[in-house]
């Protein structure tokens, strides 16, 4: 079997999940889902309505589409069917199926942080980058998936310091509903050691698939929380030969996720 | 200001003189695209102070420098930084974390959201996103109400009153007739909400060139200026991409700045902020090679 690197194996698990025909967009600087939601269009998700930036694109003739900069970046002009329109495009979130977030802390229940870690006296100890668009769009996607490459204690936490985008909240039952909050939440946290899902029961993070050579005790010593760890836990499929191929010549010719 | 014969045409001389001190201002663009920059330039040479800045939807260094310069008091933005050049803009972290800062805590549809009521002249706007996070915690003016129609839980985004919208776009006429090339963001909407829109322009285009495609039209500005390579070090769609190097230049001088070692922030702000006397002088210290550099897509 060939070689690939752990962020490869991410871009492809979360590629396999996404559905020809859905409508998906992914944020700015987040190079894992951004070469997942590709890998899907140039697999077995040709139909995708794809948002590159600030364009929607059809990449039926693109050989290759290598990453932006920026996510104003005008480059992805050369496939763009439509511009977004603003703020209207802000507003209608809730048509989009697939969606990623990422925080400096994610919590047990899938609730996650992009503003800060709070100190005493209620000021910051550290500010983040901000919530961008991941409050709304964690509220009123179909669904989104929580991506991190840092699989520590101090990234996931019992309790975030401060929510910007609500998962399942205390985990409380029907809590997204009690808002009336069209999206169903989060479906996979995906990180660097494993794929948790979230109970059904009990809204918290599950053990879902443990990627090749991974322990479950690896998992719980890096989780700053009990996850709920089932009794028979899968292995994470290694990407196949043909999703390595398309990945590294037509997605990530410059080696980004090595 | 009177104008002469009905021209919406100034200097930037005249664009800063309606700046003052105290003022809400909303500051058009998004991220690293689209930012009128020569006369941000101007408001932190002046040291025009205690502005409240609506950034555009996410934020980029031009609200940063502000920030860095002493010109900001609070500040609406869903993110400040210039991503994998710079995740997080230096100021506005450190005066996040310094108490220096008021911030009005929102997301990209928040700050929409706030734009929309204050353009349609409504107290408020409703949105979903935030409910059952930390947002209305970090920001009172957010408030959760009943909807009376269909009895849901919603986020009430109340509209603010905006001095000046100033933006950057691609031309104008002398009669303040505004047009992208690109993409116009949320510009359209800031210069229905604010009061007065200044707008910077890439050319200026006489109204028989605007006549050929009035439904390219964004929006009629108050008032216009000429500043060509006027978003630099951001980009203006269909003439030059970001100057990705000028803007990790500035991430690394404003973070060591924040933790002390200011020499090189000192220098560049005098390089290309205290030093140009207007935009042209600008544009010279930055180089003619290096902004026709930028000009590939």
């Amino acid at each position: 079997m060939e070689k690939y690197s752990i962020k490869e194996l991410m871009a492809c698990c979360l590629s396999r999940d996404i559905k020809d025909g859905e409508k998906v967009v992914v944020g700015a600087n987040f190079p894992i889902p951004r070469a997942a939601v590709l890998l899907s269009r140039f697999t077995h998700a040709p139909n995708i309505s794809m948002g590159m930036g600030a364009f929607s694109v059809n990449l039926k003739e693109a050989d290759d589409a290598t990453p932006l900069k920026f996510f104003c970046d005008y480059s992805p002009i050369q496939w763009a069917e439509s511009a977004a329109f603003f703020p209207i495009e802000l507003f209608c979130f809730h048509k989009l199926d697939v969606f990623f977030i990422s925080g400096i802390q994610i919590d047990q229940f899938g609730n996650t942080n992009l503003i800060g870690i709070k100190n005493e006296k209620g000021g910051y100890k550290f500010r983040g980058p901000g919530s961008i668009g991941t409050t709304t769009l964690a509220a009123v996607a179909k669904r989104y998936y929580i991506v991190t490459e840092h699989h520590t204690p101090r990234v996931f936490v019992e309790k975030c310091s401060i929510v910007s985008a609500l998962g399942f909240g205390d985990g409380s039952k029907g809590l997204r509903k009690s808002y009336s909050l069209p999206g169903n939440g989060p479906r996979y946290c995906v990180t660097p050691l494993c794929i948790f899902d979230f109970s059904p029961e009990t809204r918290k993070m599950r053990l879902f698939s443990l990627h090749p050579g991974v322990s479950v005790e690896d998992v719980i010593k890096n989780t700053g929380f009990k996850p709920e760890i089932p009794d028979r836990i899968q292995q994470t499929k290694p990407p196949s030969k043909e999703e390595l191929q398309i990945l590294r010549n037509r997605i990530d010719p410059e080696g980004n996720l090595k | 200001m009177v104008l002469k014969n009905g021209k919406t045409l100034i200097s930037e001389e005249e664009a800063l003189d309606l700046i003052k001190d105290d003022m809400t201002i909303a500051i058009g663009g998004f991220i690293t695209s689209h930012h009128p920059m020569s006369i941000l330039r101007g408001i932190a040479k002046r040291k025009i102070k205690n502005l409240m800045i609506i950034g555009s939807l996410s934020a980029s260094f031009e609200v940063d420098i502000l920030i860095g310069c002493g010109c900001v008091k609070k500040l609406a933005a869903a993110y400040v930084g210039a991503e994998s050049v710079a995740p997080i803009g230096p100021f506005f972290k450190s005066a996040m974390e310094n108490g220096k800062l008021e911030l009005w805590e929102c997301d990209e549809i928040i700050l929409a959201a706030q734009l929309q009521a204050s353009a349609f002249d409504l107290p408020f706007f409703p949105v979903r996103g935030g409910l059952g996070t930390d947002l209305p915690v970090l920001n009172p003016d957010l408030k959760e109400f009943t909807d009376p129609i269909k009895k849901e839980k919603l986020l009430a985004v109340p509209a603010k009153r905006i001095d000046i919208a100033i933006t950057h776009a691609s031309q104008a006429d002398e009669r303040g007739n505004v047009q992208y090339s690109g993409n116009s963001y949320l510009d359209v909407l800031m210069s229905r909400a604010a009061d007065v829109t200044i707008t910077s322009v890439e050319k200026i285009v006489p109204t028989e060139f605007i006549r050929k495609d009035p439904f390219k039209t964004a929006y009629r500005a108050d008032y216009v200026l000429k500043a060509p390579f006027g978003s630099h070090p951001f980009s203006s769609h269909g003439f030059y991409r970001e100057d990705e190097q000028f803007l990790g230049e500035y991430g690394l001088l404003a973070y060591a700045a924040t933790k002390g070692e200011d020499s090189g922030w000192i220098e560049f702000k005098e390089k290309y902020i205290d030093k140009p006397r207007e935009h042209f002088e600008y544009l010279e210290q930055v180089g003619i090679r290096r902004l026709f550099s930028l000009d590939e897509f």
